[in-house]
């Protein structure tokens, strides 16, 4: 039963799925009526029937969609800096990326603490994840090669993430992308706990795709904040 | 426009409603039926009432009433 209900959007779920459920339970639908329940979800999807209540667009998505332009102009200086060899190999020092890295993951976590405000006072375990990214952040942009910083951004912008879900400020599947994304970095990071540091930056080109996959999580929250919420900020 | 015949008579908890449409419209589906109500919900011809006593209700509008009143008239006229 409740798996013909989950066809339906999450919305029309909570408007009608308890008596939806109520109604399958004492009329039990017979084959014709589970095709057309499939029918009904079908539609449902295509044409929303809900008086939906009006987004109102948060203006701070144009921000963390700036800081996605301010991090590719990051990458683009960290990927031509100058090269130094040592002991381990060759690098490129990127330290004249540092500010505006610092300054993308600033508007990022921006981002993260509007989304933040959202959040109902009883979430408090996202709450905490998400001071918890919104500080580490930038703190790990000036020092990117600091797994124990970097995980404590990345791990607690999953954990807000799947919190914000739960309390629906965002969808399951904006949580689920946003952990996609992140959980590459996680491995990365954490391996440095058991493979030598300098393994990491020799697998420069990696450390970009890594990077690349945090400017995914930059478009993720630049534009559900300007999807727009149905309630403004209280 | 069933829902709103059957609704003409009152208000209905939805397995009534589905019961009443049945009877007036044939073997209609649970999916239907939903689309039905929430599209009317939509247009404000059809409401619920979460704070009946004997559960969530269904009911006309002051709109829908004036539509399903005039609907009733048309019919009454053609079986004429």
């Amino acid at each position: 039963m409740s798996r013909l209900m989950a066809l339906y959007p999450r919305r029309w779920r909570d408007r009608y799925g308890e008596e939806f459920l109520a109604l399958m339970a004492d009329r039990p639908p017979a084959i014709r009526d589970r095709i057309d329940i499939v029918r009904g979800a079908v539609d449902a999807h295509l044409d929303p029937q809900l008086h939906g209540p009006e987004l109102v667009p948060d203006r701070a998505g144009f921000a963390t969609l700036a800081g996605f332009g301010v991090l590719l102009a990051a990458l683009t200086i960290a990927a031509n800096g100058p090269l130094h060899f040592d002991e381990y190999g060759s690098y490129r020092d990127g330290g004249a990326a540092a500010l505006p890295h610092a300054l993308a993951t600033c508007l990022l976590a921006f981002g993260i603490f509007r989304l933040l405000s959202r959040l109902p006072a009883d979430a408090l375990a996202a709450r905490a994840a998400g001071w918890i990214a919104i500080v580490a952040g930038p703190v790990w942009s000036v020092m990117p090669w600091m797994a124990p910083v970097a995980l404590p951004f990345f791990i607690g912008t999953i954990v807000f993430a799947i919190g914000a879900a739960r309390a629906r400020v965002i969808s399951r599947w904006l949580a689920a992308a946003i952990a996609g994304l992140l959980i590459l970095p996680v491995v990365a990071y954490a391996a440095t706990f058991v493979v030598p540091w300098y393994v990491m930056r020799q697998s420069g080109p990696n450390f970009g795709v890594i990077i690349a996959s945090l400017g995914g999580l930059y478009l993720l929250i630049g534009l559900r904040l300007l999807r727009g919420f149905a309630r403004p900020i209280s | 426009m069933w829902v709103m015949i059957a609704l003409r008579h009152g208000p209905r908890e939805v397995a009534r409603l589905f019961d009443e449409v049945r009877s007036l419209d044939g073997p209609i589906g649970h999916g239907t039926l939903f689309a039905a109500v929430a599209r009317l919900e939509r247009l404000s011809l059809v409401e619920r009432n979460d704070a009946g006593g004997d559960g969530r209700a269904y009911r006309l509008t002051q709109l829908g009433r004036t539509a399903a009143g005039s609907v009733a008239a048309i019919g009454a006229e053609g079986i004429e």
